[in-house]
């Protein structure tokens, strides 16, 4: 009887993990859309994760702790603390999303771009900015937990 | 923040590796001047901001940032400039003054301070698309019509190397043969990041790629350093 009511209490916190996750996920706010034209038509970002890697990339904290950089390869990615969202996550949670590579996301920004110009009908190149997702860099912490910290893709030219 | 002409000096740019090769760099008699001339004419459409962040990402020595307001800001990491040569320095800071040249480029045919084409009326994303076919044919070009997300890399690669490598020769007081010069001035411009290559760089044989990337690894690296 015992035994089946800590397993019930744990099932039931992995469900509020997993449920946490997806909760603070789903709330949208302005910066999850954005237009082709100004005052345009408003457009949900398609949100991407990528995978940080601890023995690969470089994490920087700075500004007082206010701000993380997450540098992969070129590209960096900044969390902003009061601005940003951040979470924690099961490994359960992180299975059901799919990771993207830098040149996966740089596709998926060109799709999107794509996408959007045939729904409108219009033909314009991208601008040289990233505008149309929404990024969350995945960090692991310990087993089976990790951090998912919204960040903005930072646009620049190595 | 200082303001020399209309190239603005961040503090933190002040007494630097990096301000001490751009010093040399716009005391050269013509390639790089005139480069740097058109952001602090009369009527400049884009001013040019060196800043100090060393917040970059490895193996990154300088980024350049797109416009906002009417200013390019060029960031370079002044720990890792101090693992290259003089050459290598002056390299990558005349790489990242002709990413800011092509933005200067692209805010001319704007007519505005930004290029966030998303928050431009349709009439102006118009107006600036037609600027750059009539004005810029080969920029259009390379940025949309075989539109690619290498491509400032890929116009550069293609058409600024002798640029770059008559910079690299006038700075270094012609004290190496032009084709080592050649060389380096692909340093940024062949590999790129997440497993990336540019056009130009994929059309070589494996030897020339081979003996390019041999020279840049001398030549990049090692040499005198003076600014330091």
């Amino acid at each position: 009887m015992v035994l089946q009511i800590v397993t019930d209490m744990k099932k039931i916190a992995l469900f509020i993990i997993i449920l946490t996750c997806n909760i603070i996920t789903a709330q949208k706010n302005d910066r999850d859309y954005y237009t082709l034209v100004k005052n345009g038509e408003k457009y949900l970002k398609p949100i991407k994760y990528v995978l940080f890697s601890n023995e690969k990339d470089e994490k920087i904290i700075s500004n007082n702790s206010k701000e993380v950089i997450f540098n992969i390869g070129k590209q960096s990615f900044k969390y902003i603390k009061n601005i940003d969202k951040i979470d924690t996550c099961s490994i359960l949670a992180l299975q059901k999303i799919k990771i993207s590579s830098i040149k996966q996301l740089f596709e998926e920004e060109y799709k999107e771009h794509q996408r959007k110009l045939k729904l409108e009908k219009v033909k314009f190149p991208p601008p040289p900015n990233h505008y149309n997702l929404k990024i969350f860099m995945i960090e692991k912490i310990i087993n089976n937990k990790f951090i998912k910290y919204e960040v903005d893709w930072i646009y620049s030219i190595p | 923040m200082d303001y020399v002409d209309k190239i603005i000096i961040d503090s933190t740019f002040l007494n630097t590796k990096a301000e001490c090769v751009f010093n040399k760099l716009q005391n050269l008699s013509s390639g790089f001047k005139n480069a740097i001339k058109k952001f602090d004419g009369e009527f400049p459409v884009s001013h040019l901001k060196l800043t100090i962040n060393n917040n970059l990402g490895p193996n990154t020595y300088g980024i350049t940032v797109p416009p906002e307001s009417y200013v390019t800001e060029i960031q370079f990491n002044e720990n890792r400039l101090g693992n290259l040569s003089d050459l290598g320095k002056a390299t990558a800071i005349v790489h990242e003054i002709i990413h800011a040249e092509i933005f200067r480029k692209m805010l001319s045919a704007a007519q505005k301070g930004d290029l966030n084409l998303n928050q431009y009326t349709t009439q102006e994303r118009t107006n600036y698309v037609n600027s750059l076919i009539n004005n810029f044919p080969g920029l259009y070009d390379y940025y949309w019509k075989r539109y690619h997300p290498t491509w400032n890399h890929d116009l550069m690669a293609s058409h600024y190397r002798k640029t770059i490598a008559d910079m690299l020769q006038e700075f270094d007081n012609n004290r190496l043969s032009y084709s080592i010069y050649e060389a380096i001035a692909w340093a940024g411009l062949g590999k790129l990041d997440y497993n990336q290559s540019t056009i130009a760089w994929d059309n070589l044989s494996p030897s020339e790629k081979q003996t390019i990337t041999s020279l840049i690894n001398q030549y990049f690296f090692n040499g005198p350093s003076n600014c330091n």
